[in-house]
């Protein structure tokens, strides 16, 4: 399963966004890709890493099969993997 | 081409053979030279963020030229939602470098000179729109920095620029040729002239007939024949000529850069003239591209605030001052000073509306308010930062001394550093280098060679603060007002 990462632009983020990836990433270790999303190329689950609350980004053009999962804050890493996890599982059942 | 990295984007500065002067001299190899590169590192990392995905959001646009991927600062911005995002793009390089990152004046140009161009051939059926469009492609595809240049040297402030003694004072046509006219004059206070791969020239004020010579707009390399540069000094600029700089210049990575940018007898060919003695769009074109560059200061300062704020904050940290209340209520006011800025910033942009070219300007009464904020609350946030620092921000010892072996014949036999070292320690946990580096990065800051970009710059730069208020009281609508009050005071006249 690919997971599309996208990053907000940065502009006054609240926690390091590129270490909160990393922690997912080993989270996750060899049971989900990575690769940063490209517009218009469809990816199974959108992760979606914005800077703070206010979640920017249009997300228009980052097509995601399974959804999009967003992060805004660092205290909240553990639950978005709990929810990529249930995506990840749930997938799994279907296929 | 696609989009350069920051070592391309150096490495295309090489191959230009543009003409610095620096201390009476010709600098041949003005790339690596130690008082200028800090300045071209920090616009190489303009071209670095749009290739990180961390980044890339809010660093790179699609065009509506081309439908091609441009960095931002080569772009026409397309919504308000644009607008918002050049500001958040500045404030993120303000955090990066603390410094000014010099290639918001192309991008004001490019927007300002895309909408007037358009609005002068409708009135004259001058060609100068489809020019830009042509000039401003070749700028995207080919991902150039343009030093976007307005202020004249200006002589004597109470006259025009044809009532000038020396008639050069103000960039102006001398010569009309069938293939391109001939320019004379100067540009001063330009900011990342010398990084610049081009200059996209506009006049400085609003003409009359009698100063339609003067209307002038053109692009043109910045290695053009008979064009040369005369760089501008900033506090403390040899210090980075000085060994062991690191510590001492405060900020080593990064800096700003002004110059004197001279054009005697310059030509320009017709396909690269915008505007040509029609001298009433030349106010036209001040008006939007002040009122775009006083948008920019919501940004940009706004991050060099946050590294400021910063810096205080953790030199508090290392006097172990952190815990008394009025340190943290500076630490307040601070940041409800810097994020007023990026309030005013924001409001101008999110209130932003289609030009007749289609490309979106600013709300200029909320664009002059920003900028005349910021010609006073950086002020205010340096002396929170040099009162929260302390004395040591401008009394401390060079670099040298800490680290001299050399020892004083006393008693006690220690050497100079040992001596500089055993007295400036603050919180014994810290080590005393860590201090040293922060008071002079706050130094840089406040009053050495960033204080260009972070003070004067916020008064004079995008224009002086009586510049906003003229504008102000233009754009602020008191009649409205007074009727609001006759209505509710209940006056019938």
């Amino acid at each position: 399963m690919l997971c599309g990462v996208k990053f907000c632009g940065g502009c006054n983020p609240r926690y390091e966004r590129g270490k909160a990836l990393a922690a997912i990433k080993e989270r996750f270790g060899e049971n989900l890709r990575f690769a940063y999303a490209e517009e218009g190329v469809r990816c199974d689950l959108l992760l979606y890493i914005a800077g703070c609350v206010n979640r920017c980004t249009a997300l228009d053009a980052y097509p995601a099969g399974e959804g999009v999962v967003s992060l805004w804050d660092e205290e909240s890493i553990g639950e978005v993997c709990a929810r990529m996890d249930a995506i990840l599982r749930q997938a799994s059942r279907d296929f | 081409m696609a989009l350069m990295t920051g070592s391309e984007y150096i490495e295309s500065l090489r191959k230009l053979n543009t003409k610095v002067y620096l201390f009476g001299e010709k600098i041949d190899n003005w790339v690596d030279h130690p008082m200028i590169r800090p300045s071209i590192n920090c616009v190489a990392i303009t071209y670095d963020l749009a290739h990180d995905p961390e980044y890339s959001d809010l660093m790179t646009a699609t065009s509506n030229l081309t439908g091609k991927k441009v960095n931002r600062f080569a772009h026409l911005h397309q919504s308000a939602e644009d607008l918002r995002n050049k500001v958040k793009m500045q404030r993120l390089l303000g955090q990066k470098t603390a410094s000014c990152f010099q290639r918001c004046v192309g991008m004001d140009a490019f927007n300002a000179v895309y909408s007037t161009t358009y609005e002068t051939d409708e009135k004259y059926g001058t060609h100068y729109h489809e020019n830009f469009k042509k000039y401003l492609t070749y700028v995207q595809e080919n991902d150039l920095t343009v030093d976007g240049a307005m202020t004249d040297p200006k002589g004597d402030r109470g006259l025009a620029p044809s009532k000038q003694t020396d008639p050069d004072l103000f960039l102006r046509i001398v010569e009309k040729r069938a293939d391109g006219i001939v320019v004379r004059g100067a540009k001063a206070h330009q900011t990342g002239s010398i990084n610049s791969h081009e200059h996209l020239i506009m006049p400085t004020i609003a003409m009359t007939e009698a100063d339609k010579s003067y209307a002038v707009s053109f692009a043109c390399p910045s290695d053009a024949e008979g064009l040369f540069m005369i760089y501008g000094r900033q506090s403390c600029d040899t210090r980075k000529m000085e060994e062991l700089a690191d510590i001492d210049v405060g900020n080593k990575q990064f800096g700003g850069q002004e110059a004197l940018v001279v054009f005697d007898n310059v030509f320009i060919p017709n396909d690269r003239i915008f505007l040509c003695e029609e001298w009433d769009f030349a106010g036209m074109l001040v008006e939007r591209f002040a009122g775009y560059h006083r948008q920019s200061y919501g940004g940009c300062k706004v991050g060099v605030g946050d590294a400021l704020i910063g810096a205080a904050a953790l030199i508090a940290d290392y006097n172990g001052a952190q815990k008394a209340s009025h340190v943290k209520d500076k630490l307040i006011e601070m940041t409800h000073l810097n994020e007023t800025l990026y309030c005013c910033g924001i409001a101008c942009s999110a209130e932003g509306y289609p030009t007749k070219a289609g490309n979106y300007q600013i709300d200029l009464l909320l664009a002059n308010v920003c900028k005349q904020n910021v010609t006073r609350f950086p002020y205010e946030i340096v002396r929170l930062a040099e009162d929260i620092a302390g004395g040591l921000v401008v009394t401390m010892p060079s670099a040298q001394d800490f680290r001299s072996s050399e020892k004083v014949p006393t008693e006690s036999g220690l050497t100079v550093g040992e001596w500089c070292n055993k007295f400036f320690q603050g919180v014994a946990s810290v080590p005393t280098e860590n201090r040293q580096r922060l008071m002079r990065f706050i130094e840089n800051l406040c009053l050495g060679a960033s204080a260009v970009g972070y003070r004067t710059e916020s008064m004079h730069g995008a224009g002086s603060p009586q510049a906003q208020r003229i504008m102000i009281a233009r754009q602020g609508n008191i009649e409205g007002k007074k009727a609001l009050a006759k209505k509710l005071a209940g006056i019938k006249d």
